[in-house]
C-alpha cells in the first residue's frame, strides 16, 4: 500500500505538487519512491533555472536504478532541497514531507494544475 | 524463467525480483541498503543456487582441471579450494570459477548460472587437450545441487550455536562435510562479500529446511542486490562486468589467480600479453564531485576518452561513491597523472583512482588515499 494524500495533486510520471504561498513544492510520490528502492542520489536542478511543464529538472537513483524527474508545472526552480544532498535517504521515508525536491515559482499554475491527476484518479493510476 | 529449489519457501517475503542468467532471484527482501550493512555488521544469508556445478571425475581429473583451469589442480589438497579461470586459447576469459578438490580423482568446478554449458564446452576442450580419453568424466549437477551463502562476521558463531555443528574450524579456502541439522552438507570457507563466512553446498530439497534453520539462527535474508554492493566494495570481479570473453585475467588486475608452474589453455596468450604489456588494466574509482558511475559510463583521462566504467554505486560502507573501471594504460602511464573523470549524463564527473578493495572485512583496508598514476595500487 503506497499512502497517497489528498491535499496535492499528482502526475502520471508519479510526482507530486503543492501550491503554497503562490509557489509550488514537487516531489516524488510515495509509490515511486518503493518502486525505486532506497535512493542513494539526488541531483536537482540549479536555483533560478526555468523549466517547461515535461521537461526533466533532475534525477533519483536508487541503487539499482537510475530515474529522471520531470515537472508537471512550468517555472523558475526558486529553491532546491539541499538536505538531500547528505541524506537522500529522506526521499524513501518522508516522500510527501522533507523528502521534498523543489519549489518551483509557477508562470501558469491554474491551467497546468487542472490537468493534473488528484488524489482518487491517482490512486486509480497505481491501482489502490 | 527459472526458479531456485528455494523459490516457494521465500516467494511471499520477497519484496522485488530481478531476472538474473535465466533465473527469477529476489533482488531484495526488505531493502539493498539494510541488508548489505547486515551482511558488513552482523550477517546474512543468500539463495545462490542458480550457480551452476560441475563435477570432474576419475584417475585423469586432476589432469583435465589443470589444463581447463588457470590454477595448478594438481598441487591442490584434498578438501581445498582455488579459485581461478577458464581461458580461451587467445587468453580472454570463459568464465571464473571456483574449484574444490573434494577427493584426489573427484573435482567440484562452481560456474557462474549464465556460463554452465560455456563452462562445459570448455572443460571437453581441455579433455581433448589432456588427452584424458576415458580416464575422466563431466558431470553437471546444477539442478542437483542447491548453493546457501552465510556471510558476515557472525556468520560461524551463530551457525556453530544453532547447529551444534563445529564448523569454524574450516580455514579460508577449505571445504569440509558437516551435518547440519540433520543434514549432510559441504561447508566451504568462502565467499563473494568480502567478509568471513561460509558457502554451504546442500542436496536442492534439503535447501529449505536449512533455509529456514539458519534464518531462525539470525540469519537476515539477503537477495542479489546486496550481493552486488557488497562484491563491488571488496572489488571482487562480476562475470559479465569486469570479466568477459575479450578481458584476460591480467587486464583485470587478477594475475595472482593465475598459477604459472603449469600448462593450461590460454597460458600462451597470457604470456604474450605479459610481454608485450597490458592495453587496458581494471582500476578502482572515487568519485570525487557528486554523482553515480554505472556500467558502460566512459571514462576519460585528461579531456581524453581512455576507458569505461564496469560497475559502479555509492559505497554503503564508506559513504563514497566508488566505481570498477578499465583504464587504458597508455592513460595509466603518464607520467605527471592524468585527471580522470566519468561522463555521467553528459557531465565530466571527477575521480580519483584507489587501491582496491574498497572495503575488507567491514571497513576501509586502509585510508582511502589516491594511488600514484602508474603506480601498482596494490
Amino acid at each position: 500500500m503506497s499512502e497517497v494524500r489528498d491535499d496535492r495533486r499528482y502526475s502520471k510520471e508519479h510526482e507530486w505538487v503543492v501550491q503554497e504561498e503562490g509557489r509550488v513544492r514537487l516531489g516524488i510520490t510515495d509509490f515511486a519512491q518503493n518502486e525505486l528502492g532506497d535512493v542513494i542520489f539526488v541531483e536537482l536542478p540549479e536555483v533560478g533555472k526555468g523549466f517547461h511543464a515535461g521537461e526533466a529538472i533532475g534525477t533519483v537513483e536508487s541503487v539499482k536504478s537510475v530515474s529522471d524527474v520531470y515537472t508537471p508545472i512550468s517555472g523558475r526552480v526558486v529553491e532546491k532541497n539541499e538536505a538531500l544532498e547528505q541524506r537522500p535517504e529522506l526521499v524513501n521515508q518522508d516522500p510527501y514531507g522533507e523528502g521534498w525536491l523543489v519549489k518551483i515559482e509557477p508562470t501558469d499554475w491554474d491551467q497546468e494544475a487542472n490537468q493534473l491527476l488528484d488524489a482518487a484518479a491517482y490512486r486509480a493510476l497505481i491501482g489502490e | 524463467m527459472r526458479h531456485t529449489p528455494l523459490f516457494d519457501r521465500y516467494r511471499s517475503q520477497v519484496a522485488r525480483w530481478t531476472s538474473f542468467a535465466g533465473f527469477e532471484m529476489p533482488l531484495y527482501f526488505q531493502s539493498i541498503l539494510a541488508e548489505h550493512h547486515a551482511v558488513r555488521q552482523k550477517w546474512g544469508l543468500f539463495d545462490v543456487s542458480h550457480m551452476g556445478e560441475w563435477i570432474i571425475d576419475g584417475e585423469a581429473a586432476a589432469q583435465l582441471v589443470d589444463v581447463a583451469f588457470s590454477r595448478n589442480a594438481t598441487t591442490m589438497r584434498t578438501g581445498s579450494a582455488r579459485y581461478g579461470f577458464l581461458l580461451w586459447p587467445n587468453g580472454g576469459t570463459v568464465d571464473d570459477a571456483m574449484v574444490y578438490r573434494l577427493q584426489s580423482d573427484r573435482f567440484l568446478l562452481v560456474a557462474n548460472a549464465a556460463n554452465i554449458a560455456k563452462d562445459g564446452e570448455a572443460l571437453r576442450r581441455a579433455a581433448e587437450q589432456a588427452k584424458v580419453e576415458n580416464g575422466a568424466r563431466l558431470y553437471d549437477r546444477s539442478a542437483e545441487i542447491a548453493l546457501l551463502a552465510a556471510q558476515g562476521p557472525a556468520a560461524i558463531p551463530a551457525i556453530e550455536q544453532a547447529s551444534g555443528t563445529e564448523i569454524g574450524s574450516i580455514r579460508p579456502f577449505r571445504a569440509a562435510q558437516r551435518t547440519l541439522w540433520g543434514h549432510t552438507v559441504l561447508i566451504s570457507r568462502t565467499g563473494y562479500t568480502g567478509e568471513d563466512g561460509v558457502e554451504i553446498f546442500s542436496k536442492a530439497e534439503e535447501a529449505g529446511p536449512l533455509w529456514e534453520k539458519l534464518l531462525e539462527a539470525g540469519a537476515v535474508p539477503c537477495g542479489l542486490g546486496a550481493r552486488d554492493t557488497l562484491r563491488l566494495e571488496a572489488a571482487l570481479p562480476l562475470y559479465g562486468h569486469e570479466l568477459t570473453d575479450t578481458i584476460t585475467p591480467l587486464e583485470a588486475d587478477l594475475e595472482k589467480f593465475i598459477d604459472w608452474d603449469h600448462p593450461f589453455i590460454g597460458r600462451e596468450a597470457l604470456e604474450e600479453q605479459r610481454q608485450v604489456g597490458l592495453e587496458k588494466k581494471r582500476i578502482g574509482l572515487v568519485l570525487t564531485e557528486r554523482g553515480i558511475a554505472r556500467e558502460g559510463m566512459k571514462l576519460y583521462a585528461a579531456g581524453e576518452p581512455a576507458g569505461w566504467v564496469t560497475s559502479g554505486t555509492q559505497s554503503p560502507t564508506l559513504g563514497q561513491s566508488i566505481a570498477l573501471a578499465y583504464l587504458q594504460c597508455q592513460a595509466l602511464s603518464e607520467p605527471t597523472g592524468a585527471a580522470l573523470a566519468v561522463e555521467i549524463r553528459n557531465r565530466l564527473v571527477s575521480a580519483q583512482r584507489v587501491s582496491l578493495p574498497f572495503v575488507q572485512r567491514g571497513r576501509s583496508p586502509v585510508p582511502q588515499r589516491p594511488t600514484t598514476q602508474g603506480g601498482e595500487g596494490r
